[in-house]
């Protein structure tokens, strides 16, 4: 056994004492494992949280889709309530008005086409992004219970969002 | 031009060819799933269910015994009643009759067993007609093969995934996608 007081010996001597000892640190989570005879590797956990990420982001977009175009219509709409009470103010507009009626008809169809489309997609973008925020969840999950590296950022939190 | 065309529409053919195998393999997930809920939900066997009955029945018809409180007709001037298990304690509105119940069961089994026992028996053999029936070893030696051959599947799947997300092919998987087979390296998976 190493005498305690030794260091103080040294710096009285005018000497530089040891560093001291550093406390153990814990192990560091190994990034591969064998469950039931398969090797599970975190590098995993990566694909899946970009896959994650790119379905979210996917989803995110198409939502912005639909509020702009449901923006776009709404303006339509309105802009075809004050042609129609142009023209009820002045009947003399009629060929203009029915111009810009036809003009704006056209519009709002290729808006409510766009719509139809783009809300389909959202759906399925939505249902794709819950699909892999599930599989990021068990993949996280069975990383913990076996004690796999789990990449940062991916805590509960993130996660449970 | 009708060269390009005919690559395309051979290469569109290997697309739907692929994306219908991942849809059977799917399919053929499912009806495994459906398989191993039937095998554990799959009847035992008639005598099983009624060595189970007998090893119940013995039991009642013992405590039953044990209950009615026999000891108290020796006592001097008793007069003669067997006494069943009913107490009131003390806040309680009226008396937890299940002990008593019990024992009048554990009697009644005492004394027309083979009676009950034979209706028993009837009924049991009435719900078996026509289903497979399995003992408990038989079960989990079933359910372990099918164990083996769902994970086998589920593996299978998560290849063909990767397959065709490396082919940069729109693909996604089950939300219920098993967590080993997610994590599984590649050579860990079926090639």
């Amino acid at each position: 056994m190493s005498d305690p007081f030794a260091r103080y010996e040294t710096l009285a001597r005018g000497g530089i004492p040891a560093a001291p000892p550093q406390p153990p640190q814990p192990e560091a989570a190994p990034r591969t494992a064998v469950v039931d005879g398969i090797k599970i590797s975190a590098d995993r956990i990566d694909a899946l949280d970009r896959l994650h990420r790119t379905a979210r982001a996917t989803q995110s977009g198409l939502s912005e889709r639909v509020h702009d175009l449901r923006f776009q219509k709404q303006d339509a709409n309105r802009r075809m309530g004050l042609l129609a009470t142009r023209a009820a103010g002045d009947p003399r507009a009629h060929a203009d008005t029915v111009a810009s009626a036809q003009e704006i008809e056209a519009e709002l169809s290729t808006i409510n086409a766009a719509l139809r489309e783009t809300e389909v997609e959202l759906a399925v973008a939505a249902e794709a992004a819950g699909a892999a925020r599930e599989n990021l969840k068990a993949a996280v999950s069975l990383a913990r219970e076996v004690g796999l590296f789990i990449p940062a950022g991916l805590n509960g939190e993130r996660l449970s969002a | 031009m009708l060269d390009a065309m005919k690559i395309f529409r051979r290469q569109r053919a290997a697309l739907a060819g692929t994306l219908d195998g991942l849809d059977a393999l799917r399919a053929e997930i499912s009806a495994k799933r459906s398989e191993i809920t039937r095998t554990m939900r799959a009847p035992r066997p008639v005598e099983d269910a009624l060595a189970a009955f007998d090893a119940y029945a013995d039991a009642a018809s013992t405590l039953a015994v044990d209950r009615v409180g026999v000891e108290y007709l020796a006592q001097p001037g008793n007069s003669g009643g067997l006494r069943l298990p009913i107490v009131r304690m003390p806040g309680q509105a009226a008396p937890d009759l299940t002990d008593a119940v019990e024992t009048v069961l554990g009697l009644l089994l005492l004394a027309s067993r083979d009676t009950i026992r034979g209706v028993i028996e009837g009924q049991l053999r009435d719900l078996a007609e026509g289903r497979e029936t399995l003992a408990q070893d038989a079960r989990e030696d079933r359910l372990a093969t099918l164990d083996g051959e769902l994970r086998a599947l589920e593996m299978a799947e998560e290849a063909m995934v990767r397959q065709l997300e490396a082919a940069g092919l729109p693909v996604s998987r089950r939300p219920d996608a098993p967590a080993l087979a997610l994590l599984a390296s590649s050579a860990s998976l079926p090639g």
